[in-house]
């Protein structure tokens, strides 16, 4: 749930997209990833050009260890340096990696058998095999990593015990016993908790990579912070990184894959400011930049600009506690149907995001091989000022007072976080007559002010950190730390639990979909918009994937034309 | 070598006059200004500033925009009859809108230079005027404050108190009076070695005393060049928080907030950053003239 | 001389020492925990776990006393950004380019500055001072947050001169040596100006005049070496501004140094981060002054009797 974190920091930047057009010619390298594949790919794609490529990139990653990376920058550059189970192609479906074919999955839904390619090797030269993805995981889930995605791990069978674990003993003892075992070296089999449809994908990412014991314990807590103290068995290796300016990845001869792999240099320099991350891109410094929205609308239409939407949504939240009358659900209503969306996207973000239709964004999956938001439909509030007024005054009777109290509507203090506040206080006071002053702050103090429930009203993001309705759903039940608003519906927290548990994925999905609706008909939240990011691509560049969530970019099948 | 003949001697003509002044006797503050109004530059900069002060004040007034209404229509226009700074991206005027800035960054500049002074001066009067172990102490107090980066006070007033105009002008009044302080002390160390003083500390004068009524009208002529180097720096300050994100708190505007909104939209929006520079530098120059103007004008070294 | 040196030493460690307790305490009035949200997602023991990592379950005052012991021993504490790192690292891969960075600026702004110093003051009240005096003074008319994009924009991108960002070759650098020069140009033509006016009206100038030297003569051996002595002491606090005051130059012309990072932890609430950059900030600060001292000390003897300027 770091997530949001990122996103809302550089919330001019992405996480993710749909597949872009350019993928084309991957096609056959993505269907049938065969290691002999492609006979000249190590000298390039075979038209003679140069295979390195420069990127901007936002952010310099915090620590680039499987472990404790929470960061979309930490994802993308493991993602490049490292791999898992499977690796997802253009269309988000799993393929095989590290292992050899999709997992065989037990009748229960529980246990899942996978088998490993032959002769893995780390990019040091080392075996890599199914007793690396045990360690890693039974060290992510060691309390003592602190590793603040290790809820993901607790999916299987006994993991939440080693989270638990007080004592040296019990934490030896839970990690034995976890759902993860190595039959043999080429043999991995993992029991889960309960069934979880989405599972596979999720041996995708970062949380499910293998990491090597040898290595890792060598490097004490320094894990990650340089290049040469990663280690993986990717695409790429980190070569160099010098801190806060640039990361450069070369082409690694030990993956399995490595005649697939075109790419023969990466350099990344960090490029914070999206105006200089222009100038670079147009004076041909760079041949990827993420860009802003109206820096987008001079490139409309032209082949170089692409736009990925993303699992994430961007909502507003009223606190109940601190301000009473927002426990009243015409007043929150009112609220939210004074707010124009559409003007919102168009005004505000200009980044291809579109106005919110419900909680669960665009693209996301509901657990059941269906989008979730095709089969919901629209779910929200509509924007209607004439009765948004009827309904706040309405509201303001019923809870027994003359007008609302003083309001503040709490951001991050970016730039667009900041126009994002003064539009909802000038829609406001024009659709509703109500005064609610900005209150716009530096991330953190936002975020530790949104967790600990002290504001009134407050405008922030959520992105997936699973493809699976459940991440979005059960942070509002009853008691959960990102239920800052203290909003409670028992329909609501029974219809969510129940979903939890249940084995069919066609109910589940029908649960989970009811419950979204009670969420959206209560105005307990109020999504704004679903984010989209554009970005600029030299029309050069094929094959680079830009998922809507999880890495930021996927380099494994990019070439230079 | 010849003598000089006493013929070539002859008595000078008798001015009927003799007694009367020629030039009219002139106060501290009239002779100051006389040389000021000579300076053609620092003339020029009062008198931009004058009008800025006035645009700022008349212009929100007899304008029929305001500063927040969002005109969703009427987005990114350019310079018109209507609007003749143009629109930003919100549809509000610019031109209303850089002149409550300039207001705003005014008020900032003119409030934090106030409370810089009043402590300025009385701190280092007071740290100059006893000397030794308090003033060497007030100096070390000088030293620490001085050493503490402004940007992390800022923020943390930021962060207790909220964003806006009151947690800028404490944060700045915090460390700004430092310079100050230092300034009126080094001329103060100068002046209580004179003669004056000593008579009026003879004479049985308290401290207080002589500090206020000795002591700082020998400064004031220093005070006044200080402030015009002041209030831009607090106007300066502000536009740098804005550039942070934590300055004031929209949709108020400053020039400081525009200016930086307008440096995102300089490749599209020319206007929307050409404006409120011009006249936030207009502001700045002007003061920095003017300032170098009244340091010749006061400086009694410069007397004729 | 070793008294007042001694003395002056001494000032500067309780400088510093207040000001490493003062940092210390401000960050603990903070609101709020540095952890975020990962603190919200993670059971309480865990983040007890963390907390006790990072020293923050003992009382304030043994976690002050630690804290002091370590920065004696150059031990700045670990980021909380950067859970690898250390404050102590960070600094180190970060100070190089700012420090680099503001020593060509300053290099830049003394020659620019003096000239148009020079000129100005030789050419008093004429066109020659009036344009020099209005150069300067358009640097510190024009804010850096608005020259620095203008050059990247222009210079960097559309007329592709120079590079537009980025700290690669000696290209680079460039650009942000001239943003960053801006202000200091200004401060130093001014201070010159009036240093060399206050020297041309002194008793020697003249006499030096009317015993026939050549004007260039006068100006070069006479005026400018008396003229520098003042802007020369005032030299290291100017250094150190620019050192420190890189921050806006660094986020447009994206420089890896160090005024960005202290930005940005102050921003996610980097508590080690914050405290160890503020003492380093203001360690340079005073060490600076104290050389000033000594200097001053050395060359001017009245200095060192009375024992303050």
């Amino acid at each position: 749930m770091k997530f949001k974190k990122i996103f809302s920091t550089a919330m001019a930047v992405t996480l993710a997209g749909t597949l872009l057009a350019a993928c084309g010619n991957n096609n056959s390298n993505n269907s049938s990833p065969s290691p002999s594949g492609s006979a000249s790919a190590t000298t390039g794609s075979g038209t003679g050009s140069k295979q390195e490529l420069v990127m901007n990139y936002r952010a310099d990653p915090p620590a680039l260890d499987v472990s404790i990376a929470e960061s979309a920058a930490s994802f993308t550059i493991l993602g490049a340096i490292s791999e898992g189970l499977y690796r997802l192609d253009k269309d988000m479906n799993p393929e095989p990696a590290l292992a050899a074919e999709l997992p065989k999955i037990s009748d229960d839904g529980l246990t899942y058998t996978i088998k490993l390619r032959d002769g893995l090797k780390w990019a040091n030269g080392e075996p890599l095999t199914a007793k690396d993805f045990v360690y890693s995981y039974q060290r992510t889930l060691d309390p003592a990593t602190k590793a603040s995605y290790a809820f993901i791990l607790t999916w299987l069978k006994g993991g939440q015990a080693v989270q638990d674990a007080k004592t040296p003993d019990e934490l030896k003892k839970a990690q034995d016993e976890l759902g993860v075992k190595a039959i043999d070296d080429t043999t991995l089999e993992i029991t889960l908790d309960q069934p979880r449809a989405y599972f596979t994908a999720q041996l995708a990412f970062l949380n499910y990579y293998p990491q090597n014991e040898k290595f890792v314990s060598a490097q004490g807590d320094k894990s990650g912070a340089d290049a040469d103290k990663v280690l993986g068995a990717g695409p790429f290796v980190l070569k160099s990184w010098n801190h806060e300016q640039q990361l450069v990845l070369v082409k690694n001869p030990e993956y399995w894959d490595a005649a697939n792999v075109k790419l023969d240099k990466v350099t990344l320099n960090i490029v914070k400011d999206t105006g200089t991350g222009l100038n670079l891109y147009e004076s041909n410094k760079t041949d990827y930049a993420d860009i802003k929205g109206d820096q987008m609308k001079a490139y409309e239409g032209k082949s170089e600009l692409h736009r990925k939407s993303e699992l994430v949504t961007g909502y507003l939240n009223f606190q109940q506690t601190k301000v009473p009358a927002f426990a009243n659900v015409k007043v929150r209503k009112a609220m939210s149907m004074a707010i124009d969306r559409e003007g919102l996207v168009n005004v505000v973000l200009k980044n291809g995001s579109v106005p919110a239709t419900g909680y669960v964004p665009n693209g996301n999956s509901d657990g059941n091989g269906q989008e979730f938001r095709k089969s919901a439909g629209d779910t929200e509030v509509a924007f209607d000022a004439a009765q948004a007024k009827t309904l706040l005054a309405e509201g303001l009777k019923e809870v027994g007072i003359a007008s609302l109290p003083k309001l503040t509507v709490m951001g991050d203090d970016t730039e667009t976080g900041k126009k994002l506040l003064e539009f909802l206080v000038s829609q406001w006071k024009t659709n509703l007559g109500v005064d609610v002053a900005t209150e716009p702050l530096p991330h953190a103090t936002r975020l530790e002010k949104e967790l600990s429930k002290n504001y009134s009203i407050v405008s922030t993001l959520w992105g997936a950190d699973y493809n699976d309705p459940m991440t979005w759903l059960d942070m509002y039940l009853t008691g959960g730390p990102f239920n800052t608003q203290d909003w409670k519906n028992d329909k609501y927290n029974e219809l969510v639990k129940a979903a939890e548990k249940n084995l069919d994925n066609a109910a589940r999905a029908e649960q989970l979909k009811e419950a979204e609706k009670i969420l959206m008909d209560e105005a307990a939240v109020f999504p704004l918009y679903f984010r989209s990011s554009p970005f600029l691509i030299k029309d050069k560049v094929d094959g680079l994937i830009l998922p809507p969530y999880g890495p930021d970019f996927e380099l494994k099948w990019t070439s230079v034309k | 070598m010849d003598m000089i003949s006493k013929d070539q001697f002859q008595p000078a003509e008798k001015t009927t006059n003799a007694n009367s002044i020629v030039r009219p006797s002139l106060t501290y503050w009239q002779d100051a200004w006389r040389r000021l109004r000579s300076n053609k530059m620092a003339m020029t900069g009062l008198i931009v500033l004058v009008i800025m002060t006035l645009l700022a004040i008349f212009a929100p007034l007899f304008s029929k925009f305001d500063y927040e209404t969002q005109y969703l229509m009427d987005t990114d226009l350019k310079p018109s009859w209507t609007h003749f700074f143009g629109t930003d991206d919100f549809g509000r005027d610019l031109w209303t809108r850089v002149w409550w800035g300039t207001r705003i960054s005014l008020f900032i500049g003119l409030v934090a230079a106030t409370l810089d002074l009043v402590i300025g001066v009385l701190y280092g009067g007071i740290s100059a005027y006893f000397g030794g172990k308090v003033d060497n102490v007030m100096q070390r107090v000088i030293e620490i404050i001085y050493s503490i980066p402004l940007l992390l006070l800022a923020i943390i007033l930021i962060v207790f108190m909220g964003p806006g105009i009151k947690s800028i002008i404490i944060a700045y009044a915090i460390t700004g009076w430092v310079g100050t302080a230092r300034l009126v002390r080094g001329q103060i160390l100068l002046l209580k070695e004179q003669e004056f003083v000593l008579a009026a500390r003879t004479l049985g004068a308290k401290p207080s005393r002589i500090i206020l009524q000795h002591l700082i009208p020998n400064v004031i002529g220093l005070i006044v060049v200080q402030i015009t180097f002041i209030v831009p720096l607090a106007i300066f300050f502000e536009s740098f928080l804005s550039f942070i994100g934590v300055g004031i708190r929209p949709p108020m505007a400053s020039l400081g907030n525009l200016i930086n909104d307008g440096a995102h939209y300089m490749r599209y929006q020319p206007h929307r950053i050409i404006y409120p520079t011009i006249v936030f530098s207009m502001i700045l120059l002007s003061f920095n003239i003017l300032g170098d103007g009244l340091r010749d004008a006061l400086d009694p070294k410069m007397r004729k | 001389m070793l008294k007042y040196v001694l003395r002056r030493f001494v000032y500067m460690v309780i400088t510093l020492w207040v000001i490493i307790t003062a940092t210390f305490f401000l960050m603990k009035l903070l609101p709020g925990n540095p952890f975020g949200e990962a603190a919200a997602k993670m059971p309480p023991e865990n983040l007890a776990i963390l907390k006790a990592q990072y020293g923050l379950d003992k009382p304030e005052w043994q976690q002050y006393l630690k804290y002091l012991g370590n920065v004696v021993k150059g031990d700045l504490g670990v980021s909380y950004q950067f859970p690898t790192r250390t404050v102590v690292e960070v600094i180190k891969q970060s100070f190089p380019a700012s420090l680099e960075l503001g020593i060509e600026s300053l290099a830049l702004s003394v020659i620019v500055g003096l000239t148009l110093g020079i000129i100005a003051a030789l050419r008093h009240n004429k066109w020659q001072d009036y344009s020099s005096m209005f150069i300067a003074l358009i640097g510190i008319s024009i804010p850096s947050f608005v020259v620095a994009p203008l050059l990247s924009l222009y210079v960097g991108n559309k007329w592709g001169i120079l590079p537009p960002g980025l700290w690669e070759g000696p290209e680079n650098r460039i650009l942000p040596a001239i943003a960053l020069a801006f202000g200091t140009i200004a401060i130093l033509a001014r201070m010159m100006r009036a240093s060399m006016l206050e020297v041309a009206s002194l008793d020697y100038i003249k006499t030096a005049k009317s015993k026939g030297l050549a004007t260039g003569k006068i100006v070069v051996s006479h005026m400018l070496r008396n003229a520098i002595l003042p802007i020369v002491t005032i030299l290291g606090p100017i250094a150190v501004n620019v050192i420190t005051g890189t921050l806006v130059v660094e986020s447009v012309f994206v420089i890896p140094g160090l005024g960005y990072q202290f930005v940005s932890s102050i921003t996610t609430l980097d508590y080690t981060m914050i405290t160890g950059l503020t003492i380093f900030y203001a360690a340079i600060l005073i060490v600076v002054m104290f050389l000033t001292d000594i200097v001053y000390g050395l060359v001017d003897p009245r200095i060192r009797m009375s024992g303050r300027r």
